[in-house]
């Protein structure tokens, strides 16, 4: 495996909400916190595969949230990634309907100090469903978006990634597929609600 | 709405994003509530695709992590596993091989085999002391093995070498036991004479007909009787059988 070099907290939060060594940022927290928060799951019913999928989907969250500073730094990464996990497992327990008791029994395991993030991950729960459109999108609009809107790359850029003859056809191809996009975003009833609430 | 201002806002949007929520271009927007609207799902669709890319990034690191953690901790276990199993096979290929030279050894090595290999016919001419310019010396080196043995026990007295020329001839025929009778005179002869003439001749082709004729129990302790003496003539002929046929007709004997 690569080597990951070691964060203090205060580092990896900066290599995160800066973008910088994302990738490094990321690997050290599975090197650090994936079998943690992994057996934190496990404990309560989680299948492994269960506690992996949760520990990725809580890394996600874990790095927009920083990313939008919403980690007020009043816990330390742990404590964020365990209540954030948690959330995102219990979530997954009502999507199952397994069982109120467990669910209750879960809810009543908040420790002293853990993060109450469950207003934060319900957005993102929505967002999360959300993203499933860029599948219905095409290879071609998906990866243009990404680059441009994820990797950050100007036009001309992009044009070595893509391709297209010149900037101006990559330019287009941007505007038809965010406008797809768009459209597909109108047709989704989950939307609709959501452009209500603003 | 207008294509024209469509594109205006989405160039709007990519302008203002750099700086974090952007700000609604109220100018383009003005009271239309399509355009509005289509703001917002811009704003929202660039924050799928912001998650989309962050997932696939963390998912490419997750599986950057799960490769390395099988290749690193059990990677090791991994590469003695199939060392360990290369050498299991090596070492069950090289028993089965072993298993399988042991039962055919076994199964091929007899006394008849044994003899066939061993038994070699006696060249005159390397008779000690002897011209062997005579009838029986004659007989023996054209091959006529019934007259040799005729002609011996025609003899009145008979030396050392006319028993061992009349064992060899018996062998010749397959007679072994008459081939023990004339090799045993020579030994008795000696023995009584405290000559060694012919003793180390009449000892190994006595032990060779005593195999032939599955006699183990006095072949085996002859032979290693020649085997252990350097100094015997037949020594080094002896030597070639090798100690596990040997112990496997030690076994076959049920000794």
């Amino acid at each position: 495996m690569q080597e990951s070099k070691a964060y203090s907290d205060e580092e990896l939060l900066m290599a995160v909400s800066q973008g910088t060594e994302l990738n490094q940022a990321i690997l050290y927290i599975y090197k650090e916190y994936c079998e943690y928060v992994s057996s934190f799951i496990m404990k309560y019913g989680g299948s492994r595969q269960d506690a992996e999928d949760v520990f990725q989907d809580t890394v996600v969250a874990f790095t927009d949230l920083v990313k939008r500073g919403r980690f007020r730094k009043e816990a330390s990464i742990k404590t964020f990634l365990v209540s954030i996990a948690k959330n995102i497992w219990l979530n997954e327990i009502k999507k199952r309907n397994r069982a109120g008791s467990r669910e209750e029994k879960f809810e009543q395991t908040r420790d002293p100090g853990e993060v109450d993030v469950s207003h934060y991950l319900t957005e993102r729960e929505m967002k999360q469903e959300l993203s499933k459109l860029l599948d219905r999108l095409g290879e071609s609009c998906r990866k243009i978006l990404l680059l441009f809107y994820y990797e950050n790359l100007s036009i001309r850029d992009m044009l070595k990634e893509l391709p297209y003859e010149n900037e101006q056809v990559v330019r287009n191809k941007k505007y038809k597929c965010l406008q797809y996009l768009s459209e597909l975003v109108k047709k989704s009833p989950a939307v609709a609600d959501r452009i209500k609430f603003e | 709405m207008t294509q024209n201002k469509k594109e205006l806002l989405i160039d709007q949007l990519d302008l203002a994003i750099q700086g974090g929520k952007p700000a609604e271009p109220g100018y383009l927007i003005g009271d239309n509530e399509d355009l509005r609207q289509f703001w917002s799902r811009l704003q929202l669709s660039v924050d799928l695709i912001r998650e989309a890319g962050l997932r696939d990034r963390v998912s490419a690191v997750r599986k950057q992590f799960e490769t390395g953690r099988t290749e690193s901790v059990p990677s090791v276990a991994k590469v003695r596993t199939m060392n360990y199993r290369v050498a299991l096979r090596v070492a069950a290929s090289i028993l089965i091989l072993a298993g399988a030279g042991i039962l055919y050894k076994y199964a091929t090595t007899s006394p008849d085999e044994l003899y066939r290999t061993q038994f070699s016919v006696y060249n005159l001419s390397a008779i000690r002391g002897e011209s062997g310019s005579d009838e029986i010396d004659q007989a023996y080196r054209n091959g006529n093995w019934r007259q040799v043995i005729g002609m011996g026990d025609h003899m009145q007295v008979k030396s050392a070498k006319t028993f061992f020329l009349s064992g060899v001839a018996a062998m010749e025929l397959k007679e072994f036991d008459v081939a023990i009778l004339h090799f045993t005179q020579i030994l008795q002869q000696n023995k009584a004479s405290g000559d060694d003439y012919f003793g180390d001749e009449a000892e190994y082709y006595l032990a060779l007909s005593y195999l032939a004729s599955g006699n183990l129990s006095h072949a085996l302790p002859l032979l290693d009787k020649i085997r252990s003496d350097k100094q015997h003539r037949f020594h080094k002929k002896a030597c070639e059988i090798s100690a596990i046929e040997l112990k496997i007709l030690s076994v076959k004997a049920g000794k």
